[in-house]
């Protein structure tokens, strides 16, 4: 799989190729695929590190220390800080997700045409659908087996039901589960399909060329036109990778912008319109045995308030993160701790529609500032109100909302109602972690309101395009790592496409 | 930056006092393990910790006359209670914090 890893690079190393795609997420291994098919000499360029499945890590410290960027401890600036998650890996993102699919909704879909109605031709559905459709058959997407499911899963379907809201088991990208319950620490069956071992692998079978542990400093330009990165690699030499015919980034949605801000694109449109789905999780104990990190990390979901902005689903855990969520300290928490086992763990993500802002701050790094407003409180609110009540319907004896300054533990059900219809309003209140992330180089025929094109060239420079999640107008209210690889799929066959026409600025 | 000795101390007392009674211990962890944590956490993380091992080690001193690790099990329980259930925001990070980290290391420490 990698044909140059960083960490060995001590001097310094020079690459050539057609185009360097930066970034092996859920953009980029999709861009690469795709370019590397229509017989493109591809170089791959990323941060991280690969994970194989021998060498998945048994516990969360181990797995977030290999994995995720800063531990998931990167904080949004704002008066309550927000840990935005990221994955840092060879498949980025994909190889620490719960591998939950779907496809974009139509609605939304809609919403980004009647905003911008040339979205409509170099966005055409058609085209998301096909892709969506290919990219189902290849990574193997298929509903969770109740089979392997586990209690987490059942007792959350359970409520739902009982309740009358709409649910499902969630189609993802784990072929095989056994129902380990580690997808967020990586699979250590294999089973999930994460874009490192699906879409990646296959633009190596064809000839791609994979550089790790490497992380891309800028783009070059020359008189306008994208003509290669340079990077520092692990081991402390430099990387010089020229394309002949351009440069895809999908570095995601907080470094692109500030990666393209870095190589000296003037966009004043570079890092506005950031969007994310804001998730809070609930506790419920049962007078049963949960095991909420056992079975199918994610397996279930309730899709019945997507109206409101609102999606549930099963969120099984590591015990070290649960035991973190659990109430007390000290000898209380050792006691919670003791009776983990009787816990489910649920949890909801808001499609919040506040806006924030990527730059780079003055120690170079990206800055994120967003926070919770006020719409986006009284979301997660009603969220929490509705998961407790599923737990309730599922027969808990307690739910924990986990909202500091309403009550810890609640046994009443109308208690919910009281939070639902009067919430603490101080953002600091609330625990909140941001894992789905858009728009940072929205895609947009008008370049006073978009970084990218309908076709995903960027509007300031040449052989320049952006292929992640960075270039979608709004959030989408689910996850988006099929559309994402959907959508960078259609953005590739651009790519090649100008390639191919002999564009003037190949050489 | 390492921990010193002094710090490896009072932080592995801290951990075991915000979540006793494991075997092992979340003090266990290895220095490896420590080092791995301290290139990969983000920076906020790494002081925010640092920072939540000083103060709760030495505020009960305030109050006690003796640091954290120097105190019975009960009086650390009331600190550490005392911290996690502050009116300022600021002081009960320091608690959510020690939490994250020792749950963390125990399930850590279980498996190494």
């Amino acid at each position: 799989m990698i044909h140059l890893d960083g960490r060995e690079v001590r001097s310094a190393a020079q690459l050539a190729c057609d185009v360097v795609v930066v970034g092996s997420g859920p953009g980029g291994s999709a861009a690469a695929a795709i370019l590397a098919e229509a017989g493109l000499d591809v170089v791959v360029v990323e941060e991280g590190l690969p994970y194989p499945t021998a060498e998945v890590a048994p516990d969360a410290w181990a797995a977030m220390a290999r994995t995720y960027r800063g531990m998931a401890a990167t904080m949004t600036r704002a008066r309550s800080p927000i840990p935005v998650v990221q994955g840092r890996a060879v498949g980025g993102a994909s190889v620490i997700n719960g591998a939950i699919s779907w496809r974009l909704p139509r609605d939304v879909w809609d919403r980004w045409v009647n905003e911008d109605r040339a979205l409509a031709d170099g966005l055409p559905w058609e085209a998301i659908e096909r892709e969506t459709d290919a990219v189902v058959a290849r990574l193997g997407i298929a509903p969770t087996d109740p089979a392997i499911a586990g209690r987490n899963n059942a007792l959350l379907a359970a409520g739902a039901e009982a309740l009358g809201l709409e649910h499902r088991p969630i189609a993802r990208n784990a072929t095989g589960c056994q129902g380990s319950g580690r997808c967020l620490q990586g699979c250590p069956n294999g089973a999930k399909q994460s874009l490192d071992r699906t879409l990646l692998a296959d633009a190596v079978g064809r000839g791609t060329r994979v550089v790790c542990a490497t992380r891309v400093d800028r783009i070059t330009l020359d008189r306008g036109r994208a003509t290669g990165v340079v990077a520092q690699a692990d081991g402390g030499g430099r990387v010089e990778v020229a394309a002949r015919c351009g440069v895809v980034v999908a570095a995601g949605v907080v470094h692109t912008p500030v990666l393209l801000e870095r190589s000296g694109l003037a966009d004043p449109q570079l890092g506005l319109h950031f969007r994310a789905h804001p998730g809070a999780s609930l506790l419920a104990r049962y007078d049963e045995p949960v095991r909420c990190w056992t079975g199918a990390t994610q397996g279930h979901e309730v899709i019945g308030l997507r109206d409101r902005r609102l999606k549930f689903e099963a969120l099984g855990v590591d015990r070290g993160l649960l035991a973190s969520r659990l109430p007390g300290i000290g000898r209380a928490l050792a006691a919670e701790v003791d009776r983990m086992d009787a816990y489910s763990s649920w949890g909801v993500a808001v499609r919040a529609r506040t806006r924030g802002r990527v730059h780079r701050g003055w120690t170079g790094r990206p800055v994120v500032r967003y926070g919770l407003d006020e719409e986006a409180i009284r979301d997660l609110a009603a969220g929490i109100a509705w998961l407790g009540r599923m737990a309730f319907a599922a027969g808990a004896v307690e739910v924990l909302p986990g909202v500091a300054g309403f009550d810890l533990r609640v046994t009443d059900p109308r208690r919910l109602d009281a939070l639902e219809a009067d919430p603490p309003l101080d953002p600091r209140a609330w625990s909140v972690v941001v894992t789905h992330l858009f728009g940072t180089c929205r895609m947009s025929s008008d370049p006073a309101k978009g970084v990218v094109r309908p076709d995903f060239r960027a509007h300031r420079a040449e052989g320049l395009w952006v292929l992640d999640a960075s270039v979608f107008p709004t959030n989408t209210g689910v996850n988006p790592q099929t559309s994402i690889v959907a959508i960078a799929r259609v953005g590739a066959r651009n790519v090649a496409a100008r390639v191919a026409a002999g564009v003037p600025w190949t050489r | 930056m390492r921990w010193t000795r002094a710090e490896r101390r009072w932080r592995d007392a801290l951990l075991d006092a915000a979540l006793p009674g494991r075997s092992p211990p979340p003090s266990s962890l290895t220095d490896a393990d420590w080092d791995r944590w301290g290139a990969a956490a983000d920076p906020l993380l790494r002081v925010g910790f640092r920072a939540a091992v000083w103060a709760l080690t030495w505020l009960p001193a305030v109050r006690y006359g003796r640091p954290l690790h120097h105190l019975d099990a009960d009086r650390r329980d009331a600190v550490l209670a005392w911290v996690a259930g502050h009116r300022l925001w600021a002081i009960r990070q320091l608690a959510l914090v020690v939490r994250l980290m020792a749950g963390l290391a125990a399930s850590r420490a279980e498996v190494a």
